[in-house]
């Protein structure tokens, strides 16, 4: 393949790999754990699906890696009501996605986006409306697409349509971690833009730390602007 | 209250998403006519196509003219097309010519993402659940790239239903084809149109055929490397069947085309056409495929009598050529990232912020490149 063309594909995989580890950076992981698991999904896409059955199979990198980090970001979550937020915005992603795929034109030309990021962005407005949180986005991005490809392998069993499910079957480039990611991208465009319009945010007397607000009250530090901030008013002073 | 709004909010959006988008799709066998017409500035038809044609859509017709969609009428459902000039199309090569060998060709990957589309006169309906005529067009395609020394791999999944989803579930197979048979020269989505027979009747070697449709897609990063894939085929095959391609359509989608710069659509033929008539006509794109991408030399033939006329042309492999599309494909990528990237910091920041941290890293980053700053000099 020319050279051209090798750094293209090159570049996309770099790109997906590098937007992916700073989205997972900005939940409720670190570098390096944002890092392994990017590492994990790429690595889980060339290992061949696992067979579930005559009509599933899943894929390693694809659905079983995203939905490990669905459960650990579950079982972090903050506080009960999230819990549930993230089921609801889950089950309702789930729906829309089965419905869009109904309903929709069947044609990518004929669609205002391309049909592989339509769920995702369906997927991130219920979830952050819902969630309200990049955490219950991300699960309800993931989660959402596989609960309808499971509905849409229900439906094939009843109706003896003769095609197989495989569950996040593209892996790295699947619509399941698409979706995931696209849902994280708007809650953190709605979130900051929302925030932005009502001049900065609630949680103005909190720290934040570790992906999540907590107290300020015994900090030690506070970062290099708020100290250049301070100086500046007392020198006006 | 506000979980009130909320959630009105969401419907509301529900509702946009879902209505924001007409019900068409090349499925249409209603008397009705279920294709928009492409015309040019003074009203002359150019194609009909069984898909939604959209303003900046681009078409390079058979005469190798350039037109792009300039304003669309969905009511009539008619789109006008502006001439923006004539494509020069991949120039034959010198008499040194290096046509790949064997090993180096790499394999061609096939699938059909409307694996239930089927031609009416041979299979009986337009539609079959699961194995419809298509299938049997795209194993022919496969045996004549076999016959040429190509090794080709044809994976027969079902995607249906036929529906919004049929994309998805044929970009795995994708995948899976190219991640199974690296290195992978070219991936083809195999189609067939459902415009009128009358669009697609063609006379090629003396023998009656059906034309092949090019379809790429504009709304990814391969799109110029395909593009130059695609002019390369239709090249070849002026060359040596004139009127097997028919036009090459860049349309609004991105048909996984994003997943290979070597990735193109297929429609041969419609769904009046009969499917021996498609499947005579793969042994000519298999050669016309084999040709631009790995060279040979190409004899044209008499569009009536199937004769040689003793013209023959050298054509050099396809990854051999002086193209530019990887490069420009490498740039559009960039530009996006950049633009999102400075976007979202404006929009997460504001601008003071954004300039104070741009400054501030940059001021760390290169410490110790410029010496100590006056700040941590103080």
């Amino acid at each position: 393949m020319p050279l051209g063309l090798t750094l293209l594909v090159v570049a996309s995989i770099l790109v997906l790999f590098g937007v992916g580890q700073r989205l997972l950076d900005r939940m409720r992981l670190n570098d390096k754990t944002a890092l392994l698991f990017m590492a994990a999904i790429f690595i889980g896409s060339l290992v061949p699906d696992l067979s579930l059955g005559r009509y599933f199979s899943i894929n390693l990198g694809g659905a079983v890696v995203p939905l490990v980090l669905v459960v650990y970001l579950f079982v972090k979550a903050g506080t009960a009501e999230e819990r549930s937020r993230s089921v609801w915005a889950t089950l309702l992603s789930g729906a829309a996605i089965y419905l869009a795929g109904r309903l929709l034109p069947h044609e990518p030309e004929t669609m205002f986006i391309d049909p592989n990021y339509v769920y995702g962005i369906l997927a991130g407005i219920i979830a952050y409306l819902f969630g309200r949180s990049r955490r219950a986005s991300f699960i309800a991005g993931v989660a959402g697409v596989l609960l309808a490809d499971i509905a849409q392998g229900i439906e094939n069993f009843i109706r003896n349509i003769p095609a197989p499910i495989r569950l996040g079957g593209a892996g790295a480039v699947d619509t399941v971690v698409l979706s995931g990611f696209l849902a994280v991208i708007l809650a953190e465009l709605v979130g900051e833009f929302r925030e932005r319009l009502q001049g900065g945010t609630s949680k103005k007397n909190m720290r934040f730390e570790n992906a999540e607000f907590t107290s300020a009250i015994g900090a030690e530090e506070y970062d290099d602007e708020a100290k250049e901030r301070d100086n500046d008013e007392k020198d006006r002073k | 209250m506000r979980k009130t709004v909320s959630r009105i909010i969401v419907l509301c959006m529900l509702v946009f998403v879902l209505l924001s988008c007409t019900v068409l799709a090349d499925d249409w066998y209603e008397s009705d006519p279920g294709y928009f017409t492409l015309v040019d500035e003074n009203g002359k038809e150019l194609t009909v196509m069984a898909r939604e044609i959209f303003k900046d859509d681009e078409y390079i017709s058979g005469d190798n003219k350039h037109y792009k969609v300039v304003r669309v009428d969905k009511a009539k459902r008619y789109a006008y097309a502006k001439l923006v000039g004539e494509i020069t199309l991949p120039a034959a090569a010198g008499e040194d010519v290096y046509v790949a060998a064997q090993q180096q060709k790499g394999s061609v990957v096939l699938y059909a993402t409307h694996n239930s589309e089927s031609y009416v006169p041979s299979d009986g309906k337009e539609s079959i659940k699961g194995k419809g005529g298509i299938l049997d067009v795209a194993e022919s395609f496969r045996n004549n790239l076999e016959k040429k020394g190509i090794k080709a791999v044809l994976d027969k999944t079902s995607h249906d239903p036929h529906d919004a989803g049929s994309y998805r579930r044929s970009r795995q197979t994708a995948v899976k084809l190219i991640k199974a048979n690296m290195p992978v020269a070219a991936a083809f989505d195999i189609h067939r149109d459902a415009v009128p027979k009358s669009h697609y009747v063609t006379q090629v070697d003396g023998q009656d055929m059906v034309k092949v449709r090019i379809v790429i897609g504009r709304r990814n990063q391969n799109r110029q490397a395909n593009q130059e894939l695609a002019e390369k085929i239709k090249s070849v095959a002026d060359k040596t069947y004139p009127g097997l391609i028919k036009d090459i359509f860049i349309g609004k989608g991105s048909y996984n085309q994003e997943l290979s710069p070597r990735a193109l659509l297929f429609e041969i033929g419609t769904y009046e056409n009969s499917k021996e008539a498609a499947q005579k006509t793969t042994a000519y794109l298999a050669d016309v495929v084999s040709k631009a991408m790995f060279g040979g030399t190409a004899e044209r033939q008499s569009r009536k009598t199937g004769e040689s006329t003793g013209e023959k042309t050298k054509i050099q492999p396809i990854d051999q050529e002086k193209t530019s599309g990887g490069g420009r494909g490498l740039l559009w990528l960039l530009v996006v990232l950049v633009v999102g990237g400075v976007g979202f910091l404006f929009l997460s920041m504001g601008g003071r912020e954004m300039s104070s941290k741009v400054k501030r890293s940059v001021r760390e980053e290169f410490s110790s490149f410029l010496g100590r700053n006056k700040r941590n000099r103080k």
